[in-house]
């Protein structure tokens, strides 16, 4: 056999090599197994940033004020009023809304002033109904939402609101009495009321119910309140009942006057979905005027929550017009709520749980509320001029101008200190204006905006 | 070329005991880079539809001067204090926690001597307590009332900031005709 030219082939490595090699492709498999558990999963290429039309940057900070800003939502119940939420009742409510029976000589209804043409509310600086008033009156739109209720808060609940202006002498000029009377006279109110609320009370003894009577405190010889000291504890209480009923069923209808989405609402839930067809239809200047209202305008600090207000009061330094008295606002208005018979926690509310309610309950009379006007909504508000609690604003660039130089001196109280002057050019108010405007919604319908045909549906 | 057996297996000793080390090697140090460090992985978005990293805002509560306790929920607020004057101790807690803007929330306050004794505090001590707003120059809106409940133990209810921004919650402890105070800074955010 022919010796072969090489050396005889090893079975393996020869020691030591072969351990070392033994060592190293242990510590590559080793160490490649920790690569590969290392290695963050094959994911695709991060999504193009979408192109939402932004011309301005919103922090966390600005995002979480416009997360409490919108969407609207529903507005907060009202325990108080078993009829709050009754279709029946609104509708009659929307009936008796346009219906001028319901003041002294048939000439106003509560339309008058709140008219859904001029923004729920009458266009005028202040209300002129039968006489004319020293302040504006408020819109109507979103007044569900409020926690107080007319500029000064007199009122705690909006059925209690609504019973004020029939008695007002220079609003509707009607007594509590008297509207009995018409409903008990008027077929179709009758009809409507008693399929509501059950019977009226039997009105048919003048000595028992006076042709027109309602309390007037601070008058003890007005013939009304001599007329409403002279009927019964129990007549009175049947009167109240009635009174009080057609206010629930005026709130049932009010709460049905509710802003849609507006386009500030939908550029934020565009902004939130990431989706370009909401967000590029803001214009540029909504989106600086959004970024001035929640940033170096300051709006925010009283114009927060869904309903842009935080319906507490302000002192904003408004000057005294010439020829008018101080209006001490609500100041003169915590008495006023406490004693309302008709207020959340009184005899002719539906609470069911009224300890619960602390509304009322921790109310102050002082100095910081001298001079102080509720903060108004500010959805809606390029449709519901003029401005400020005596209208004395025409537009919102005149009030804008106000913000922007502080030019005045309260009378009475003294100015939120918060608030310097914003100095905003041109441009910015501007922006801001535009903002304003992108805060009105489409229109209601007219099923809403007219009177019905019937009292009930 | 004709490459022998023998040349090939040195060859490929060579490549195994020097080469795969260091590919393992950077294959580790590739595959593990180090974390980005972020504060708290906040984001903004920008006008062209990206987000970046940003600090977050919120309500935080401090105190003007004293410990640096920490609230039960991490949060980072301080809520418990020495009196200006060095005798006492105070703690709150609200109800509901964290406050709320614009609502109603009650205070639940416990006091203590500064050394944190529970024992034999005045039988007289009352507490009260108020909230301004000292660059707004107003306090709140309504009056909180004041309830005692045990000794050391003080219930404020009815308390409303009903402005964004920064709050001093003063609280006096009166005993005699002493009084002492603390306050406490809290900030309200939309």
């Amino acid at each position: 056999m022919r010796n072969h030219p090489y050396p005889p082939p090893h079975k393996g490595f020869p020691h030591p090599q072969r351990g070392v090699l033994r060592w190293a492709c242990a510590l590559f498999v080793l160490s490649m197994a920790m690569a590969s558990a290392c290695t963050p999963p094959v994911t695709p290429d991060p999504p193009k940033p979408v192109d939402l039309g932004l011309v301005i940057t919103l922090t966390d900070a600005d995002n979480k004020i416009l997360d409490s800003l919108t969407p609207l939502g529903e507005p907060p119940p009202s325990p108080s009023n078993r009829y709050a939420d009754d279709p029946k009742a609104a509708h009659f409510g929307q009936f008796l809304f346009f219906d001028k029976r319901l003041s002294a000589e048939s000439k106003f209804s509560c339309a008058s002033c709140h008219d859904p043409q001029k923004g729920w509310g009458d266009g005028l600086p202040t209300a002129n109904t039968i006489a004319k008033g020293d302040r504006n009156a408020p819109t109507v739109w979103n007044t569900a939402y409020n926690r107080w209720f007319f500029w000064d808060g007199r009122a705690d609940t909006l059925w209690a609101q609504a019973t004020q202006p029939f008695e007002n002498p220079i609003e509707m000029g009607a007594t509590r009495v008297g509207l009995l009377h018409t409903f008990t006279k008027e077929a179709d109110l009758k009809k409507a009321y008693e399929a509501l609320f059950g019977p009226l009370p039997d009105t048919s003894d003048p000595q028992r119910f006076p042709p027109q009577a309602r309390p007037v405190s601070d008058d003890p010889n007005h013939p009304h309140q001599k007329a409403w000291a002279a009927m019964s504890p129990t007549d009175q209480e049947a009167a109240n009942r009635f009174y009080t009923n057609i206010a629930k069923a005026i709130e049932a209808f009010e709460r049905k006057i509710i802003s849609k989405t507006s386009p500030f609402d939908t550029f934020v839930a565009g902004v939130r979905h990431k989706d370009p067809v909401r967000t590029k239809a803001f214009s540029p200047a909504a989106q600086r005027g959004l970024k001035l209202f929640i940033g170096k305008a300051q709006c925010t600090f009283c114009h927060f929550g869904k309903n842009l207000s935080n319906s507490e009061f302000h002192n904003i330094g408004l000057n005294l017009p010439a020829g008018k008295s101080p209006d001490i606002g609500r100041f003169d208005a915590i008495d006023k709520v406490l004693k309302d018979p008709f207020n959340a926690i009184g005899t002719f509310s539906d609470d069911a749980a009224p300890e619960k309610y602390t509304k009322l309950k921790f109310l102050a009379s002082n100095t910081e509320i001298m001079g102080a006007f509720k903060t108004p909504t500010l959805r809606e508000i390029a449709n519901t001029a003029p401005y400020m609690h005596d209208g004395r604003f025409a537009t919102l660039e005149d009030v804008l101008d106000f913000y922007n130089e502080l030019p005045d001196k309260p009378p009475v109280g003294h100015r939120e200190e918060s608030l310097r002057p914003l100095q905003l050019d041109k441009d910015q108010k501007a922006d801001l204006i535009a903002f304003l405007r992108s805060l009105s919604s489409p229109p209601l319908p007219t099923s809403l905006t007219q009177p019905p045909a019937q009292p009930l549906p | 070329m004709y490459t022998s057996p023998v040349a090939f297996s040195r060859i490929f000793r060579l490549f195994s005991i020097f080469l795969l080390p260091l590919i393992a090697a950077w294959s580790l140090t590739t595959a593990c880079p180090a974390p980005n460090t972020t504060p708290d992985g906040s984001t903004e978005t920008t006008p062209d539809g990206s987000t970046q990293e940003t600090m977050s805002e919120g309500s935080t509560e401090t105190m003007s001067e004293g410990s640096t306790e920490t609230t039960p929920d991490g949060s980072g607020a301080i809520r418990s204090l020495v009196t200006k004057e060095g005798t006492y101790r105070v703690a709150y807690i609200p109800a509901p926690d964290p406050i709320p803007l614009n609502e109603n929330f009650a205070v639940n306050f416990t006091v203590t001597y500064a050394d944190g004794r529970e024992a034999a505090l005045p039988a007289d001590l009352e507490l009260k307590a108020d909230a301004t707003m000292p660059a707004h120059k107003h306090g709140m809106l309504q009056k909180p009332t004041i309830q005692k409940e045990t000794a050391g133990k003080y219930k404020v209810d009815g308390m409303k900031f009903h402005m964004p921004g920064q709050w001093v919650m003063k609280v006096d402890l009166t005993s005699g005709a002493k009084t002492e105070t603390v306050e406490f800074e809290i900030n309200m955010s939309n």
